[in-house]
């Protein structure tokens, strides 16, 4: 970063101690127009209010306080609809009144993050390494596993004493615990630590367990004294590592569900909206049924609540048309509705719905049940779009969304690029180390993408040894930025066998969205210039177009 | 590098944003209401104009209209709150080619400079 940036930089971080400073004055002043508000009805209070949540809404998330932005701008959105809509705004017994209660006493987190992406700066970048400490008493299976270990980004500690382990997790809180259920021949030793830390000391870490037994007993046993796996011996470094990062995955993963509404009676949709958007779900609603396709591309949710009735086509017409959509197939379709007969039910059900909600129903009870199908949905969904061996997106599913974000791109012309990788000489280390090895690498630079790319940014692995991204809003010289630094970083990596060590690179080919009209196009257009990249020497990036 | 007005009414906003596209490398002129937003905009050149569409003094809709009746051409860029198509297609109505939806993310500086890559290779 220039010395510039670095200046403006700490200027932004100024600025941050500045809000956060003020903050609780902000909150106080917003507590006492509400108050004259609620008293007087008059227009300089509520203007007063406006002014604040605007302000709130627009620079919250910057400082890293997304829960305040998240709340201020549904207040502020509530207020300015009942506005539009010459509706009455009380602040008393509605949507809004809640959220400004929750801006009112909102704490933020001791030290806030700023929400900018500066990433592929070395001092910055969020670092991805995870601690993992092992209690095994056999040293060489040990030291083996942790060799291993160390090639996909886990930073190891090993102990062989109980105690010794037990005090070193007090203190130092590792990301994962590994842990052998028989130590010193004491059969179930393991457990006991495990069961101390977890239990006794309250220490919650996900771990896993090396165990002996297999049976139903054995895995009781482990589960009660805190297991989240079991692995039963012996344990292929490989295995361990699909399972911790499972494991991970699940501990880290924020239940961020998207949910598209769709009822013609727009005030109840907003209100629903506004429902689940309390409980921390994220809503969009619509009350015009053939804007649905748009809707669904625009969203992607995990997730679809609609009402049964509505003049343009029933609910039930409607769900039958989504799941004419391959793609779409597989997404939870709710009906919330106040019909009762069970054989209605039945006959919605049957075309495509998944779950029928009969109003009136609680707020809790909505999204509760909202929640638990997306979660559900969610899962199922990685399943069957996920490579199991890397976690990314598989071949078809990439070619789903490029079919997407480019008719996104067109419609909003906000362009991204698109990366085809292509490991050097990958067979070669199939042939002369093995596939397990090879495995370990692929999910190495699997890893590698998954850490150093944006949340908003799509990878997937075609299949073979070759990668594919989308980077969203990204140029193509902004791109090749990107693929380089990955593909420095690659390189730079050693692997190691038990008797080797060697190391890699990976070829890159880019393409931008703008001027294609379909997948094909742009995968060939990719293709083209990784072949170009691979026939002037591998290693290096090139774009499509450009020479 | 790109020269651009950001019109924001929000002091803390509008030197965040200032700032955020500073380290970006960008030429950052702000002005604080649409009114004096408009004016600058047809002063002076710029690759874009960040407009807030809902700023509590003048409302950005007004402000971007204004500019198409004047006979402006350049880029205008709406910070919205919400992206579903309806609340955009007014935004894009009042006269502006893209928006950004409220609260800015992480990635908003490339937000920015794709819309300007986009709007200059027309």
């Amino acid at each position: 970063m220039t010395n510039d940036n670095e200046a403006f930089l700490e200027q932004l971080r100024e600025l941050q101690a500045l809000f956060l400073n003020e903050l609780p004055g902000i909150q106080h002043e917003l507590a006492i127009h509400l108050e004259a508000y609620r008293n007087q009805n008059n227009d300089d209070s509520l203007r007063a209010i406006l002014k604040i949540l605007h302000g709130l809404a627009g620079s919250s998330s910057t400082f890293g306080c997304d829960d305040l932005g998240f709340m201020s701008r549904e207040a502020e959105r509530d207020i300015i609809y009942k506005q539009n809509n010459h509706e009455a705004v009380d602040l008393i017994h509605c949507d809004a009144a809640d959220f400004i209660d929750k801006v009112i006493h909102y704490r933020p987190a001791p030290k806030p993050e700023l929400n900018i992406y500066t990433a592929f700066n070395q001092d910055e970048k969020h670092d991805q390494t995870k601690t993992l400490y092992m209690l095994e008493d056999n040293e060489t299976y040990a030291q083996n596993m942790i060799l291993q270990l160390s090639s996909y980004n886990y930073e190891c500690q090993h102990f062989s004493d109980p105690e010794a382990f037990v005090e070193a997790v007090k203190e130092a809180k590792p990301d994962v615990l590994v842990v052998d259920i028989q130590i010193d021949q004491e059969e179930d030793k393991g457990l006991q630590v495990l069961n101390h830390i977890k239990q006794t000391l309250g220490i919650e870490i996900p771990a896993v367990i090396f165990t002996v037994r297999t049976d139903f007993e054995a895995m009781l046993q482990a589960e009660r004294s805190g297991a989240n796996a079991f692995l039963a011996k012996p344990v292929e470094a490989d295995t361990l590592v699909y399972e911790i990062d499972r494991l991970l995955e699940q501990h880290d993963h924020s239940e961020h569900y998207k949910v598209l509404i769709i009822d013609d009676d727009s005030r109840l949709a907003k209100h629903h909206s506004l429902i689940l958007a309390k409980a921390g779900i994220e809503s969009h609603y619509i009350s015009d049924p053939t804007l649905t396709e748009q809707a669904l591309s625009d969203v992607n949710p995990d997730l679809i609540l609609m009402d049964i009735y509505m003049p343009k086509c029933n609910g039930i017409e409607l769900a039958h048309i989504i799941r004419f959509h391959p793609q779409y197939v597989h997404i939870p379709i709710v009906f919330l509705s106040t019909e009762g007969q069970i054989s209605k039910q039945l006959a919605a059900l049957r075309k495509g719905g998944d779950d029928f909600l009969t109003k009136p129903i609680s707020n809790e009870h909505l999204c509760e049940a909202i929640r638990i199908r997306a979660a559900r949905s969610r899962r199922l969904v990685d399943m069957m779009n996920k490579d199991s061996l890397s976690g990314l997106l598989k071949h078809g599913c990439m070619q789903e969304r490029l079919s997407t974000e480019l008719k996104r791109a067109k419609r909003t012309h906000a362009n991204f690029s698109f990366v085809m990788i292509d490991i050097d000489h990958f067979k070669r280390v199939n042939d002369e180390y093995g596939h397990l090895t090879g495995d370990r690498v692929i999910k190495s630079l699997a890893r590698l993408l998954q850490t150093r790319l944006r949340a908003i940014d799509i990878a997937a692995r075609y299949g073979g040894e070759e990668f594919a991204l989308i980077l969203l809003n990204c140029s193509t010289s902004n791109a090749k930025n990107i693929v380089e630094e990955l593909r420095e970083t690659f390189a730079a990596q050693t692997f190691s066998t038990e008797q080797h060590n060697f190391q890699l690179t990976f070829s890159a080919g880019i393409a931008h969205s703008s001027n294609m009209d379909g997948p094909v196009a742009i995968n060939q257009a990719a293709d083209e210039a990784l072949y170009l990249a691979k026939n002037s020497g591998r290693n290096q990036t090139k774009i499509f177009g450009e020479d | 590098m790109a020269k651009i007005l950001l019109v924001e009414d929000d002091d803390m906003i509008r030197k965040m944003l200032d700032l955020r596209l500073s380290m970006k490398g960008h030429q950052v002129e702000t002005r604080e209401n649409g009114k004096l937003g408009y004016e600058e905009a047809l002063a002076n050149d710029y690759d874009a104009v960040l407009m807030d569409m809902h700023m509590p003094v003048m409302d950005g809709h007004e402000a971007a209209s204004t500019l198409r009746n004047e006979g402006y051409k350049g880029l205008i860029i709406a910070v919205t709150a919400s992206v579903m198509a309806q609340d955009t297609d007014s935004a894009i109505q009042s006269g502006c080619n893209f928006f950004i939806a409220k609260p800015v993310g992480a990635d908003f500086e490339q937000q920015v400079e794709t819309y300007i890559e986009s709007f200059a290779s027309v």
